[in-house]
């Protein structure tokens, strides 16, 4: 094959690829982001001003009042940084965050390989319709940020790493937890930040941190955060065997191949773990593929069980994936598994 | 509206034109982001900040005439900016497919197997074959991209295309991305 032939081949399969991908794109919600982001331009320029003139306002009625006000009339006592005592008169907006902002210090050893998992609990106002949530962290830890919406991940150790903002619409319900799980061996300082459209102040935002418990986990709708501390490892959080826990991975895999998947589990502590779903879906396929590993028990003394599942059909390329879902039934608080999935020759 | 124009409307401040900027624009940013991300999520986010971006720096931009390219550049940065704070990807061996070993010469299994190459080059690698043959950008508007000289666009394009032959004539040496979520 000439290079011209390659290179037409090449064009060829990104062309077909983004044409796919263009076919399913809906402009809707971008729309929207843009609407909102400039207008909050035009209201942050004319805050400015506002800002300036209210500012002069109040230099010269500040002074007024000292010229008159008794000199012992301080209150003792600050209100919590993490709870404001009422709500701060801004609109809200995506960009504004006097208010709605809420600085959280966590200063927790964590080890390298198992997540240290912080609940964020956040209410947003009433008629808020879309928000944002932002983490920021300073540190050499890693982090995961994990909700029921979404997940992302960032090297606390690079000065510049800012996670990126989540942006959703959301209809109903207004309220929901982030949970947020670090690797590393050193204190890790994070901020969350949280923003929202609603029009009117309502309820003020109430971020509520809450340190994990041992063994955090179990079956509520927030498994244990997966971390992917190295390429092919996800390490689950340890398992509170006592409650039953379960963890979930779910892999995009564009090219995965026909052939066997092979899932290595890795226990700490003592236990079983069963394997209670292996789901591979793809769209295209008309049902999707169950792998045959269901209900396979990995008994856990400190060596290393493994299963296996099989891909029966090729990817259409884009929305593979691989939801693994695994229990304990150890009561120790201490029990936990990492795990592995790669595809190699047959 | 020709770019001009448009360049015209963005330098006054108006943000209505973002609209039309994403009509005409739109799809190709959000496509070429996916081809370097592999996000869906990721994709959206990057065609929001290059569009601001456009609105915010268009003092930047010399020539009208290259709006596409400087809004390409953008966006790739962009996309590498998402990528470097990433670290979800894991890589997995491809395996051919036992089943459709007649196959292996098709159309559909050169698609995969040169995409996953195309996936497994590190990232300004991949980003500068996504922009030179899926936006077709010329060598010397993928290097203003990605801020190299054209002769090093010329060498990472070179290279790249004999990582993908080797990839195409022994695919199972060849690797893939994933991302692993947790949902």
């Amino acid at each position: 094959m000439t290079d011209d032939q390659f290179e037409m081949r090449l064009r060829r399969a990104l062309l077909d690829e983004g044409a796919e991908f263009a076919h399913s794109i809906d402009h809707g919600l971008i729309r929207t982001r843009l609407a909102d982001a400039t207008a909050h331009r035009g209201q942050a320029r004319r805050g400015l001003w506002l800002v300036a003139a209210a500012a002069v306002i109040a230099v010269i009625a500040v002074g007024a009042i000292l010229a008159v006000a008794p000199r012992n009339s301080t209150t003792p006592g600050q209100p919590s940084p993490l709870t404001p005592s009422e709500p701060i008169a801004t609109p809200a907006s995506m960009d504004v965050e006097p208010g709605w902002r809420l600085a959280l210090d966590y200063t927790g050893q964590v080890t390298t390989t198992v997540p240290k998992p912080v609940g964020v609990h956040f209410t947003m106002p009433a008629d808020a319709t879309r928000w944002a949530l932002k983490v920021r962290c300073s540190g050499p830890a890693a982090l995961v940020v994990t909700s029921e919406a979404f997940v992302h991940t960032a090297s606390c150790a690079d000065p510049a790493a800012v996670s990126r903002s989540v942006y959703r619409v959301i209809t109903g319900e207004a309220s929901g937890e982030v949970r947020l799980a670090f690797t590393g061996s050193a204190p890790t300082t994070f901020e969350v930040v949280a923003e929202t459209t609603a029009s009117e102040l309502g309820d003020p935002l109430s971020l509520d941190p809450s340190p994990a418990p041992v063994g955090f986990g179990g079956n509520g709708p927030f498994a244990p955060p997966l971390v992917i501390p190295a390429e092919w490892v996800a390490t689950s959080d340890p398992v509170n065997g006592g409650s039953g826990g379960t963890d979930t991975l779910d892999m995009d895999t564009p090219m995965f191949k026909p052939g066997p998947v092979s899932m290595v589990l890795s226990c700490f502590g003592s236990g079983s773990l069963t394997v209670a779903l292996v789901n591979i879906t793809d769209p295209a396929a008309a049902s999707p593929t169950i792998a045959p590993a269901i209900g396979q028990v990995v008994h856990c003394d400190g060596s290393t069980g493994q299963v296996s599942v099989q891909l029966t059909r090729p990817s259409n390329g884009t929305e593979n994936g691989i939801e693994v879902e695994s229990e304990s039934d150890n009561p120790n608080t201490d029990f936990g598994w990492s795990l592995e999935l790669g595809q190699s020759r047959p | 509206m020709n770019d001009a124009v448009l360049v015209e409307a963005l330098r006054a401040g108006s943000a209505d034109v973002l609209d039309t900027l994403l009509a005409r624009f739109g799809t190709e940013i959000q496509t070429v982001a996916y081809l370097i991300l592999r996000d869906r999520q990721d994709a959206e986010d990057v065609v929001v900040e290059t569009l601001l971006a456009a609105l915010a720096h268009v003092k930047d931009l010399r020539d009208p005439t290259a709006l596409r390219p400087w809004l390409l550049r953008i966006a790739t940065n962009r996309a590498l900016g998402i990528r470097r704070r990433g670290v979800r990807i894991i890589h997995l061996e491809v395996v051919p497919d036992p089943g459709s070993a007649r196959d292996a010469t098709s159309d559909s299994a050169t698609r995969l197997t040169l995409l996953a190459g195309v996936d497994a080059l590190p990232a300004r690698m991949r980003a500068a074959v996504v922009l030179r043959y899926y936006a077709d950008l010329s060598v010397e508007e993928v290097a203003i991209a990605l801020g190299r000289s054209p002769n090093t666009i010329k060498s990472q394009l070179q290279v790249a295309l004999g990582h993908l032959r080797r990839d195409l004539a022994d695919p199972p040496g060849s690797t893939v991305l994933a991302e692993a979520r947790h949902d």
